[in-house]
């Protein structure tokens, strides 16, 4: 398998308060994601899993690293490399001032998705199959915060970016929502051909379990990759079969085993 | 329940009639009833002091005085032509300037409010521009530009550049950092990023920039006008001063203050509500 992104070496840490001494997030972390993969990033809250994103986006640069390397080349030589991105937030950060269409064509612009002319149909492609064709003129008020958060899914997606970053994008919604939009997920991942390279990122084991091809277990700050795994299962995977309950509960063994952490 | 201590609806009924008699039921009457009648007070109080205490009328004009003056300029008679044509040069420049301060206000203001450098290299002279008095700026530009359309517009537009500068710096200062890292993420060129995305975060700011910075502008263009000016409303109010004949200036003053209201109401206040609403949503 090709590797698409590999951070090299990473460190990174925050200055500290009051004269305290920096906080460490990353200390020479090294991470490969395969082309096509839908890797999930699992880890407790604060151990910098956002931030691991935003160091790939290249909207945070970090303390040092030998290499962020984005299809071979460096995202800090080469920034054009991040538009092959696109970034779903833990919440769904639209304008409220524009529709929700007017919201994927704001990204659209903004990656300079060319030609033009596929927009219109792009944006009823993929509004349609998160099920908000008919909503695409209202404004974010109008609709629910799990449609709101649909739409932010579609404004990342119509780009068709070769890469996706998704913030725990469902850790927001109520569960029976969150289960319809993995699913939702899962379907748009699955039909197209040439599979995007998805980084998701959550804290829900349960969530990794249903959806990974390949899970990164991170330890609290100064995080390192505690544990890692490839999930050979088809999808759709239902969440109360024995392999993925299994998978769960490996998960947990290795959270508390190498994490330390106790459930 | 509480509800027994309170008196019942029939013992509050008799005290209603009598408040019933005296503001109309109506609220929007009953509203302007409430503001005009201080308005009402101030003049009868007027009225009576000019009357009866202080019989000056050149230097203490009664209301009727001054009403007839007030007919006589909205006629269009004046000691030096036509009313509306010095109305209109005061008014044009002060248009001039406040759009051009708005305009170039907001920009600095949002590169200010993104930028700590540029914000503190220009907060100095923003300070100075709002903190030495407009008399001072009208002499100082008189002295550079002379007596000139330049000289009240440049200096109008320096003053009130100032206020925008700040109240747009401050709006940027608010917008959230989530929403920025968003048109981070998405590579939101600068222009787009401007229109698209910082002036509707900041709209109700521009708005409130809009009317602090009309208001001002009204009182110094009227002073640059005194000062050095050939036409305009403010030489008609030096000309009455010099001449120490003050129903016209009081005339003056009290179309001045409801144009300001006026410009305040048609246009300001429905303008943000119209915001308010649309972003509460
Ligand atoms: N700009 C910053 N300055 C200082 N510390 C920061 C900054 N950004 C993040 N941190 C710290 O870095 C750590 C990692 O943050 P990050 O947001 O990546 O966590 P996370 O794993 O995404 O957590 P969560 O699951 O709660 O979203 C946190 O402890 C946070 O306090
Ligand atoms: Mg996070």
């Amino acid at each position: 398998m090709t590797v698409k992104v590999s951070l090299r070496d990473l460190h990174l840490a925050f200055p500290g308060r009051d004269g305290a001494g920096d906080k460490v997030i990353y200390e020479n972390l090294n991470l490969d994601i395969d082309e096509g993969s839908f890797t999930v990033l699992l880890g407790p809250s604060g151990c910098g899993k956002s931030t691991l994103l935003n160091i790939t986006n290249g909207l945070l640069k970090p303390t040092s690293a030998s290499g962020i390397i984005v299809d071979g080349n460096d995202l800090r030589d080469q920034p054009e490399m991040s538009r092959k991105m696109a970034y779903v937030f833990q919440g769904a950060r639209l304008l409220r001032w524009k529709t929700l269409a007017q919201n994927a064509e704001f990204g659209l612009a903004g990656l300079n998705v060319q030609p033009k002319e596929k927009w219109q149909g792009l944006m009823e492609k993929y509004f349609s199959a998160v099920g908000l064709k008919d909503y695409m003129n209202h404004y974010p008020h109008q609709v629910s915060g799990g449609m709101q958060q649909r739409a932010s899914i579609v404004r990342a997606w119509v780009n068709e970016p070769e890469i996706l970053l998704m913030d725990e994008p469902f850790s927001h919604l109520d569960e029976i929502t969150a289960a319809t939009m993995r699913r939702i997920l899962i379907d748009l991942w699955r039909q197209d051909e040439t599979r995007r390279t998805i980084i998701f990122v959550t804290h829900d084991i349960a969530e990794a379990a249903q959806m990974a091809s390949d899970i990164v277990m991170l330890t609290p700050a100064p995080s390192s990759i505690c544990y890692r795994r490839k999930v050979d299962m088809p999808w759709p995977r239902a969440m109360e079969s024995d392999e993925v309950i299994d998978l769960e509960k490996e998960l947990r063994r290795a959270f508390s085993e190498k994490a330390g952490i106790r459930f | 329940m509480s509800t027994s201590a309170v008196p019942t609806d029939a013992a509050a009924q008799p005290a209603r009639p009598a408040r019933r008699a005296l503001l109309p039921q109506n609220p929007r009457a009953r509203n302007l009833t409430l503001n005009a009648l201080p308005v009402l007070g101030l003049v009868a109080v007027w009225w009576f002091v000019t009357a009866f205490v202080l019989v000056q009328p050149r230097l203490y004009p009664t209301p009727l005085a001054v009403a007839g003056e007030l007919v006589r300029i909205l006629s269009g008679d004046g000691p030096l032509g036509s009313t509306y044509v010095h109305a209109a040069a005061t008014f044009s420049r002060l248009l001039v300037a406040w759009s051009g301060a708005f305009v170039i206000g907001t920009v600095l203001g949002v590169i200010g409010g993104r930028n700590r450098w540029f914000f503190d290299f220009c907060a100095n002279p923003v300070w100075i521009a709002m903190a030495v008095p407009s008399v001072v700026w009208v002499y100082i530009f008189l002295v550079l530009f002379g007596i000139d359309n330049l000289v009240p517009i440049t200096a109008l537009l320096v003053l009130l550049t100032a206020p925008v500068f700040l109240g747009t710096a401050e709006g940027v200062r608010a917008v959230s950092p989530d929403m920025i890292e968003m048109c981070d993420s998405y590579k939101i060129g600068p222009i787009r990023r401007l229109f698209h995305f910082y002036l509707p975060s900041i709209a109700p700011y521009l708005v409130a920039n809009a009317r602090v910075s009309f208001a001002l502008g009204i009182r110094i263009v009227i002073i640059a006008e005194v000062i050095g000016l050939p036409n305009g409303v403010g030489l008609l109010v030096g000309y009455w001063s010099d001449s120490l004949y003050m129903a016209p200036l009081v005339a003056w003053g009290i179309i001045l203050m409801l144009v300001g209201v006026a410009v305040d109401h048609l246009v300001f206040v429905p303008l943000q509500r119209r915001i308010r609403q649309e972003t509460v949503g």
